[in-house]
């Protein structure tokens, strides 16, 4: 699978900036965040995050912008963030476009992550829970479909996060069937601080990578198995309510 | 259920956990007749490979028969005695259909775990480490087995489980291993290991035609079971000064065609080089200590095949100097058990190709640790333990 990661960072600015009362609370509850984890556990990364922690804890406080330009954190820079992956999947673009415009398919694809909720043919309500405090929620809508090549869904202008999804099929070579491509354009414009939210969701930029990628994998293995590869019910000598939980947030990692 | 599970470094424990159930509509569930210890769980038990989980089963070298199958299930009956190779595949995805089955695209539950990693992910196994998919291992009294039809290889009449069971991992790594050399008739195959692979691997190039195999090891119980069981000529590195000039003694100076490399990454040895890499890899500055690698790239002739079957991890001081100067054709992965199961089968009902031997200690599975802790030490000059879970 290739992928690769366009933060939209054309035009954006290098004049030094004072951020606004907001930016300045957002960075240093970023910076906060980044520091918590050294108070834990004291391994490199923890270090390491605890430094950039204490960067912004100091732009915050300070209003200077060395760190946060760094990052993409001052008013001129992109507020959006664009995402990419692709895979191989031995289908046809007919079946494959069948099964994803199947709502079951989203269902059991966006599982692991998100609660979604057929509202019509082309209109979700979709609702992530996290960690803490309430679950993010809104509603998408099927903005543009061509048959067998392509699928956009947008979620609703209402103020807040802007989500594009673009699904792509293509022909692959050598009769390998079919090339699939995801593709995200997140727009943090619309939200308080959303500079800020960006650029940290591009520190972690891994995280949604990661996402998009199990999104696919588990696609192809659909289509060319009729099953997702799955640890459910696994057995173990861990406890299943703490397996469970775990697997909701880090896809089962260590 | 009971079942071996790993809780940290060196802390091996057989635990009550929940039984496995049907989960997906391939999946068949198999209650475990025999089950054996493999030389490459060392390397997570002894902390050189990350992933793993307090709690996780392992092992994943075993055999059994069906007690339940999923409804997709068609061909795999209950009561079907079987043997399952250790990587999960599905039978359906292009590296499937191109006999690359442990490269399997479809049954790595943490794929995007494994691809940072990689590249690209791997197929899952049973009880391996999160990176290669997390599955519920085989030291238990049952197992989930997915895509049962196409991973699961009925046992015929007349052989018996010791006769089978190393069928499913060591048999076809060095099978593979072997296929590997495109061994021409009266070609001269060296392998470094005489564990369960490595004997696997000489039993195998015999069997494609070599003229000669020289097995190298240092214990001198394997060598003489690759010298009684296999008929090889061997080599106790730690009796001679240097194996790459007996090699070439005993070639004419040309050396092998083919080297096999079946040690991995936790290799030992003699010399500087060997204190250098041991040294490096207790302060976890290196993952790996090639040693035995290094030796065969060495050691085979200009042009010939190296094959590695070792499990190795991020090495460095890796000679790519001396394999393109050389012009060695290299080939290696984990095993494609799929590929040759049957023939594997074949060979085992002619007596062609009987492991049994690789089989020196029996326990009942609540023993297991021990089990593993005589396999590692090679205590009472132990080759392979196997376990009874039912």
């Amino acid at each position: 699978m290739s992928n690769s990661f366009t933060n939209g960072r054309n035009g954006r600015s290098r004049a030094a900036q004072r951020s606004g009362t907001t930016e300045r609370a957002i960075t240093i509850a970023s910076g906060a965040l980044l520091l918590a984890p050294v108070l834990r556990k004291r391994s490199i990364i923890a270090w390491t995050a605890a430094a950039a922690g204490g960067a912004l804890i100091y732009d915050g406080v300070s209003g200077a912008c060395a760190v946060s330009q760094k990052l993409g954190l001052s008013a001129g820079s992109p507020a959006t963030q664009r995402i990419h992956q692709s895979i191989t999947i031995g289908k046809d673009a007919a079946e494959l476009y069948a099964l994803w415009r199947n709502p079951d398919t989203m269902t059991r694809l966006m599982r692991p992550w998100a609660d979604i909720d057929i509202a019509g043919q082309n209109h979700i309500r979709w609702s992530v829970p996290l960690p803490i405090g309430p679950a993010v929620s809104g509603e998408a809508v099927m903005v543009e479909e061509r048959p067998n090549e392509m699928v956009h869904w947008s979620t609703m202008p209402d103020g807040g996060l802007q989500i594009n999804e673009w699904f792509h099929l293509n022909p692959a070579p050598q009769n390998r069937g079919t090339e699939v491509t995801l593709e995200y354009l997140v727009d943090f414009s619309r939200l308080q601080g959303g500079r800020t939210i960006r650029a940290i969701s591009s520190f972690f930029d891994k995280a949604p990578h990661m996402v998009i990628g199990k999104v696919l994998h588990n696609f192809k293995a659909l289509a060319e198995t009729g099953e997702i590869p799955t640890l459910e019910r696994n057995s173990s000598a861990r406890s299943q309510n703490e397996s469970q939980v775990n697997n909701r947030w880090r896809g089962d990692l260590v | 259920m009971r079942a071996l599970c790993w809780n940290g470094v060196n802390d091996l424990r057989v635990e009550s956990v929940p039984d496995p159930s049907i989960v997906n509509p391939h999946d068949a569930i198999l209650k475990v007749t025999m089950s054996t210890t493999c030389g490459s769980d060392l390397h997570f038990i002894d902390g050189y490979i990350p992933t793993m989980r307090a709690g996780d089963i392992i092992g994943h070298e075993f055999m059994g028969e069906i007690v339940e199958t999923g409804p997709e299930v068609k061909r795999i009956k209950r009561g079907t005695r079987v043997v399952i190779p250790s990587f999960v595949c599905c039978g359906s995805c292009w590296y499937c259909k191109h006999d690359l089955w442990s490269l399997c695209d479809n049954t790595n539950p943490n794929a995007n775990l494994q691809e940072p990693l990689l590249g690209y992910p791997t197929a899952g196994i049973y009880g391996y480490t999160h990176a290669f998919g997390g599955y519920a291992g085989a030291h238990a009294q049952y197992v989930r087995i997915p895509h049962a039809d196409t991973d699961c290889f009925e046992v015929p009449e007349g052989l018996r489980d010791e006769q089978v069971i190393f069928l499913s991992d060591a048999g076809p790594t060095g099978y593979m291993g072997a296929d590997f050399c495109d061994i021409a008739p009266g070609d001269t195959v060296a392998v470094w290991g005489c564990g369960g692979v490595g004997l696997a691997a000489q039993k195998a190039a015999y069997l494609m035609g070599a003229g000669r195999v020289i097995g190298i090891d240092r214990f001198p119980e394997r060598l003489e079971m690759a010298r009684k069981h296999v008929g090889s000529v061997t080599i106790n590195y730690e009796g001679v000064d240097s194996v790459l000039e007996v090699l070439k003694d005993m070639t004419g100076g040309r050396g092998p065609d083919s080297c096999i490399d079946a040690v991995g990454m936790e290799a030992h040895g003699t010399g500087v080089q060997y204190a250098y890499d041991r040294v490096k890899q207790a302060m976890r500055m290196e993952t790996d200590r090639g040693g035995a690698l290094r030796e065969a790239i060495m050691a085979v002739r200009k042009g010939g095949t190296l094959s590695i079957l070792g499990v190795y991890g991020l090495m460095d001081k890796f000679p790519i100097g001396v394999i393109m100067n050389k012009g060695l054709t290299v080939r290696t992965a984990q095993q494609h058990g799929q590929k040759y199961m049957r023939r594997m089968i074949e060979h085992a009902q002619k007596g062609e190709f009987d492991l049994s031997f690789l089989a020196t200690h029996r326990f009942p599975l609540e023993e297991a640790a021990r089990g593993y802790e005589m396999f590692k030490n090679k205590t009472d000059q132990c080759v392979r333990s196997v376990f009874l879970p039912n």
